[in-house]
């Protein structure tokens, strides 16, 4: 019995390491939260005052738009005055940061769940060093956390976790995350 | 003959089981992850609630120690104020906290700030309590009172007299360390799980210039 076990596993045990071997390997590297918004593709997005004052206007609207071209997602620029998406910037300095987004669901600070609302912030102190495309690139990467898509594993997207694609729309790896998410 | 295709079965078994067990250890179903950072921590303090965004970072600790003009050690004394602004809808759009930190040491102050060991100065803290739950800016964790740390700091652009810690939690760095894990650090920081790696050993060598 024990002599079968021993050619049994000796059979198996090459095998199973060749396999893992030659598995596969994880191509994708995007995170996500786990939230996500019930209707994607009508979602409702205000530029506050505080944006145009500070200069903001034209990375906001590419931000607002830069997803638009999955058709799952469908972000307007609106004047409701009940938005999903609510982009604020602060002319005081919040510290060394461009920009930055929380979502809300069920009305309570969350990334978890079904989401009611997105606050991004423009820090304005900070962000204004930003040439135009790379503003429009963090209007872009804060719209994509708010569409419920954390910092990725590599840096081939625009949701990296430092640094620039110096492009200004979504990469290969970021549509993989909208696509896994809804 | 039948012991050869009992082997196989066996065999085939075996293999599915195992790739089974490394598919679902290692994500690759699908590719997907889910964030660490994104669910409220709850660990010995209140639970944060983080944002998310795109901040100003360091490579490693040369990188934080060459940029960085004011590098002091002390004690947070006091939370003088905390900044939590809300628009109509209940949403917070400004969550910090002005505190007092006494500066016992002053290892670098390049371009002669007014700050003076024994003095106490006013440390902006990306982070503040919101009925039981504090909002935090990309995963900034509060100071303790009376509990020792080196801060990398940088004038406050609007502010005069106020200091922001570099990169919003870079450069906050706890001189204490784990209880009974002598090489480990208490990072005490709410943020990414990449993040807390690289924080780990830009700290071990912040202490290790600074608090030898």
């Amino acid at each position: 019995m024990l002599i079968n076990l021993k050619r049994i596993f000796k059979l198996v045990l090459p095998v199973a390491i060749l396999f893992s071997i030659l598995l596969p390997q994880k191509t994708e590297a995007y995170v996500i939260y786990g939230g996500k918004w019930a209707t994607p593709n009508d979602l409702k997005a205000s530029i506050d005052s505080t944006v145009t004052a500070t200069g903001f206007t034209s990375a906001t609207e590419h931000g607002i738009s830069a997803w638009n071209s999955s058709n799952k997602i469908q972000v307007f620029n609106s004047t409701s005055s009940s938005p999903h998406i609510k982009w604020f910037a602060s002319s005081a300095d919040l510290g060394e940061f461009y920009a930055d987004t929380l979502n809300y669901s069920g009305g309570v600070p969350n990334w978890q769940g079904s989401y009611s609302n997105s606050v991004i912030r423009w820090n304005q102190p900070r962000a204004k060093n930003l040439d135009s495309n790379r503003a429009k690139e963090t209007g872009a990467h804060e719209m994509g956390h708010a569409l419920g898509v954390a910092h990725s594993d590599t840096t081939n997207a625009i949701m990296r976790a430092e640094g620039w694609i110096y492009g200004t729309y979504p990469l290969t790896d970021d549509w993989n995350a909208i696509n896994a998410l809804y | 003959m039948k012991s050869k295709k009992s082997k196989i079965v066996l065999s085939a078994t075996s293999l599915l089981a195992f790739s089974l067990i490394l598919i679902f250890t290692s994500g690759i179903g699908n590719g997907q992850k889910a964030s660490s950072s994104s669910t409220a921590v709850k660990k010995n303090t209140p639970t944060y609630v983080s944002s998310q965004g795109s901040g100003i970072t360091y490579k490693d600790f040369a990188d934080l120690d060459a940029r960085t003009e004011l590098i002091v050690k002390g004690k947070k004394t006091k939370e003088d104020k905390i900044i939590l602004m809300k628009d109509g809808q209940g949403l917070a759009t400004d969550y910090r906290t002005l505190s007092g930190f006494e500066v016992g040491q002053v290892f670098k102050n390049e371009n002669n700030l007014n700050v003076k060991e024994g003095e106490t100065i006013t440390v902006q803290e990306n982070a503040a309590l919101d009925g039981d739950v504090v909002l935090s800016t990309l995963g900034y964790q509060l100071m303790n009172s009376d509990e020792e740390y080196l801060l990398f700091l940088t004038p406050n652009l609007t502010e005069q007299g106020v200091y922001n810690i570099k990169g919003v939690y870079y450069g906050k760095v706890p001189t204490q360390q784990v209880q009974g894990l002598t090489s480990q650090i208490d990072l005490q920081f709410k943020g990414d799980q990449e993040d807390q790696k690289k924080l780990q050993a830009i700290f071990q060598e912040a202490l290790y210039k600074y608090n030898n």
